[in-house]
């Protein structure tokens, strides 16, 4: 989605996805390179020629022959660690333990299928593995350490904002790429590429990383970047110095020099910085400089570029480097630093959709990002132990449990003439326990027009803290749509994290026209939304019923409230359930109208306060909630 | 503990002070209860924890590491099946929690834990005592361990039950100073580059933290806690409104675990002040509107209590 913003103007887009490739494949490289260091990259892309092609594109870039390790989506975490091994232990009659992907993907690759819809708990194992190095498992009586030093594409088939992998993961690679704009022309059009780096370059630049050499002043720019552009984690730091290190090896340097500081920061903060230089290691045709195009062109000279020019350094600052050129080091740091927030203020983030994400995230925190996690949790429920049982009743087997159960009577069981390893009589068998709860996703309106904005918003935000206390057990998930002037917003998406809401909401705006309608559509899409993850939205309206704002943004009563009208049937088809809590001085009848059309529970609140309101809706969400124990 | 892998010296970590006092101060006076690290990603809160292990290694106490995936009998520890299968036997086949005993619980992530987990953590941690009663075994052991949680609040907040176990919590940001942002990212790549040798350089710094842990043990009993300090110390916890008894005696024995980690006999208001905000930032009774920081709140109360 970034991309659409970055296309605006006269930019033709099919520049876009050479530029894309160009950069993927860049990355290709640098992990190639350093694998486990850089950590992987997350690839945003439906499945189609361009993942497989820059799939092919990497493997064969590796040296060695490593390991590669696809991990199917829905992966449970036991499979990533290991665990027990089934077949083994039933075959062998003792407890047979199993090698888990992380292992087998050590000084390898593992590729996670559909990351976005990866659970926490396989999210953690992958990055325990990622930060220590080894696989652990303790889990159906194994203890058990295994090396598991591994570089992570996380694939991305998500669509929506927040869907993508785990934040958690996110943090752990260097590269986030969306290849959505890339066509098959760009493709092909790229072959050059691949004349410049081979197995052999690889081989060469994993000699030489080492010995590159990073200067005081380049390690003190490179680390107020991330000051500067708000994601001060320090992993991104140090991806930053070490992508740049790789970058340098890559194209025959001794140093890290700043337009390799540059790309750097292009690639790990998804920063576009001023001109070509920003994605080329390296510029060779002057002609093409001349352009005053950006990114979008940029790649075509960086590949052909590297092997002939390597020693060729200066080239390969961008134009003003021969007047700094003499000048203090800290002038040459100070204008890098410059254009990076220049490029920030112009709002030109980025190629790739890193880690500029995470920036974006950090400051608006709009987004959640655990999409498939809570989706696995809520339907399969929450392991509580084991019950006996018989799995006939559709209960699944705990294999483990059951052996446990029936081993104590091995002796007295055994048969003289029929000797077994182990009789398991039907009341041995034990079920693994699930705690299935339909979590519930409440989804606050806030009116923020008019004159009570402030009042209103601030009441909204006590009940949503309040109400994110009292459920952190119950996992459920809360969010917020903030509507004034002449938009409505999703301020803060469904979370649970009560530091996340406070400071999304203290952000939040307030005053000018009222666009109900607008925020009873974007209420509906959210709701929707939620239902695609298996939740259970409630919509919790904060308003005087008052809209004078339509669908398409114009102001104008009737029309305003002929758009609620039908947003509010939308809402009222979908049996969605809605509290609308009437804030108006006096009860209105057309506050009363609109729940009416939308089926809601109407409750007319003229001194809005948040714990009336938390009360009333961890009522409501109490009773609809379904737990079934299996 | 990955026994492989070679751990970050505890003396080589830049910053970070308030978690490596409080793990400190834990490791003087297990009493004290666990130490909680809730903060940023990134900012290295397990590579301190695991490097407190290696440190305290000398002295068997160890740090076990739960991770999220554990599951209930590895935990707790259950019949142990080969035994039963092979030999006939019915044996014990001991979990964590019998390793963690006299020791730490590692838990990275704790807010993510399962409930069902968590409830048998708060069981234990309470009572001291791991007690099995499953396939036809009857085993009780004592497990009286300092758990130790870090997470990151983004991901989720965290059972007040489970919150009230840790003695001490401190708050992790990411350090913004530049020469601390480059020195921390030089010593990963020092280490990284030659785990061995890096390690060897700081041992002689990490072996004197492990003597003045060991020396602070000895003396704490001989600490003196003057009456004026109780006074104070329940002055200060009254401010806050915390709940229970427990915010005084984790104030009381932090301070008496800071006076002994800095060598001296007797307890004063200083080392009160010192570890104040750690016990008590996450006892303070929740105000939905108040978004004040809960350190910033301590703060605030002890100039008041205590004096400016």
């Amino acid at each position: 989605m970034l991309l659409q913003q970055e296309t605006e103007g006269d930019r033709p887009t099919e520049h876009q996805g050479i530029a894309v490739w160009r950069i993927a494949k860049l990355v290709a490289a640098l992990l190639a390179v350093d694998p486990h260091a850089l950590g992987g990259l997350s690839l945003r892309a439906q499945p189609g020629p361009a993942r497989d092609a820059w799939r092919r594109y990497f493997l064969h870039l590796l040296p060695d022959d490593p390991a590669i390790v696809n991990a199917p989506s829905g992966i449970d975490p036991s499979a990533l660690t290991g665990g027990l091994d089934i077949a083994a232990t039933l075959a062998s009659g003792r407890p047979c333990i199993q090698k888990g992907l992380l292992p087998l993907a050590n000084e390898g690759v593992l590729i996670v299928k559909m990351a976005e819809r990866l659970s926490v708990g396989a999210a953690t194992a992958i990055a325990g593995a990622q930060d220590m190095g080894v696989a652990v498992v303790e889990r159906d009586s194994f203890s058990q350490r295994w090396p598991a030093c591994i570089c992570v594409v996380l694939e991305d088939e998500g669509i929506a904002d927040d869907e993508r992998p785990p934040d958690m993961l996110l943090e752990r690679v260097a590269f986030t790429i969306d290849l959505s704009p890339v066509s098959l022309r760009d493709l092909k059009s790229s072959d050059p590429d691949r004349e410049f780096i081979d197995v052999e370059r690889i081989t060469a630049a994993r000699r030489s990383l080492e010995d590159i050499k990073t200067s005081d002043e380049m390690e003190t720019a490179l680390s107020e970047v991330g000051l500067k552009t708000g994601d001060a984690s320090l992993r991104s730091f140090q991806f930053v110095l070490r992508t740049a290190r790789v970058l340098a090896a890559l194209t025959n340097r001794e140093e890290v020099d700043w337009s390799i500081a540059q790309t750097a920061t292009m690639l790990v903060y998804g920063i576009k910085i001023g001109d070509d230089a920003a994605v080329t290691p390296q510029e060779t045709e002057p002609d093409e400089r001349s352009q005053p195009q950006s990114v979008d062109n940029a790649p075509d000279n960086h590949p052909s570029a590297s092997p002939e020019n390597g020693g060729d350094r200066d080239s390969a600052e961008n134009h003003d480097s021969e007047q700094y050129a003499d000048q203090q080091l800290g002038q040459r740091r100070e204008e890098f630093l410059e254009s990076i927030i220049a490029a920030i203020n112009s709002g030109a983030v980025t190629l790739s959709i890193p880690n500029a994400e995470r920036c974006r995230q950090r400051s608006s925190l709009a987004s959640d990002g655990k999409a498939g996690a809570t989706t696995r949790s809520t339907r399969n429920g929450r392991p509580r132990g084991t019950r006996g049982g018989d799995p006939r009743t559709g209960g699944r087997l705990d294999i483990l449990a059951t052996m446990r159960s029936a081993a104590p009577w091995r002796k007295l069981r055994e048969a003289p003439r029929a000797p077994m390893l182990l009789r398991v009589y039907p009341s041995d068998i034990r079920l693994k326990r699930f705690d299935q709860k339909t979590g519930a996703s409440v989804i606050f309106v806030v009116d923020a027009s008019g004159s009570a904005a402030l009042h209103r918003l601030g009441e909204a935000k006590g009940a949503v803290e309040r109400l994110l206390q009292a459920c952190y057990t119950r996992r459920d998930m809360v969010s917020v749509i903030v509507f004034r002037g002449y938009s409505a917003d999703v301020v803060l998406r469904p979370t649970r994290s009560l530091l996340r809401a406070r400071r999304a909401l203290a952000a939040a705006p307030g005053g000018g026209g009222t666009p109900l309608a607008m925020a009873l559509g974007e209420a509906f899409k959210l709701s929707k939304d939620e239902i695609a993850k298996g939740r259970d939205p409630l919509i919790v309206m904060l308003s005087d019923g008052r809209g004078n704002i339509d669908l398409s943004g114009s102001p104008g009563r009737a029309q305003a409230e002929a758009d609620e009208q039908s947003m509010a049937q939308l809402i009222a088809k979908e049996n969605i359930n809605v509290i609308f809590f009437d804030t108006g001085r006096r009860p209105s009848a057309r506050a009363e109208t609109l729940s009416h059309q939308l089926r809601a529970r109407y409750s007319p609140l003229p001194y809005a306060d948040s714990r009336q309101i938390a009360d009333v809706v961890a009522n409501e969400v109490q009773s609809r909630r379904h737990v079934t124990k299996h | 503990m990955g026994e492989a892998v070679t751990t970050f010296p505890f003396s080589a970590i830049v910053g970070q002070d308030s978690l490596k006092e409080a793990l400190l101060l834990a490791a003087v006076d297990r009493s004290i209860g666990g130490v909680l690290a809730f903060g940023d990603r990134g900012t290295g809160k397990s590579t301190v924890i695991r490097a407190l292990a290696s440190l305290l290694s000398g002295d068997g106490a160890r740090v076990v590491d739960l991770p999220l995936g554990a599951t209930e009998d590895r935990i707790v520890g259950a019949l142990d099946l080969e035994a039963a299968l092979v030999r006939g036997e019915k044996k014990f086949q001991s979990g964590l929690l019998a390793d963690a005993d006299q020791g730490f619980l590692y838990i990275d992530e704790v807010n993510l834990l399962e409930d069902h987990l968590v409830d048998i953590l708060l069981d234990v941690a309470a009572s001291g005592e791991n007690v099995v009663e499953r396939e036809g075994l009857s085993v009780r052991h004592p497990a009286r361990f300092v758990l130790v949680g870090s997470g990151n609040p983004e991901e989720g907040e965290l059972r007040p039950q489970l919150l009230d176990r840790f003695g001490l919590a401190v708050d992790i940001r990411t350090p913004t100073n530049i020469a601390e942002r480059i020195e921390i990212v030089r010593r990963r790549d020092a280490f990284e580059r030659d785990p061995d040798s890096f390690v060897e350089l700081w041992r002689s710094e990490d072996d004197a933290i492990a003597v003045r842990v060991r020396r602070a043990r000895a003396q704490l009993d001989s600490t003196a806690t003057p009456d004026d300090i109780l006074e104070q110390v329940a002055k200060l916890c009254i401010a806050l409104g915390t709940d229970g008894l427990r915010a005084e005696l984790t104030l009381m024995r932090a301070a008496r675990a800071k006076a002994a980690l800095s060598g001296d006999a007797e307890v004063t208001i200083q080392h009160v002040r010192d570890v104040a905000p750690a016990a008590l930032r996450h006892r303070l009774r929740k105000d939905a509107l108040d978004d004040t920081d809960a350190a910033v709140r301590v703060e605030r109360s002890i100039s008041e209590t205590l004096g400016p």
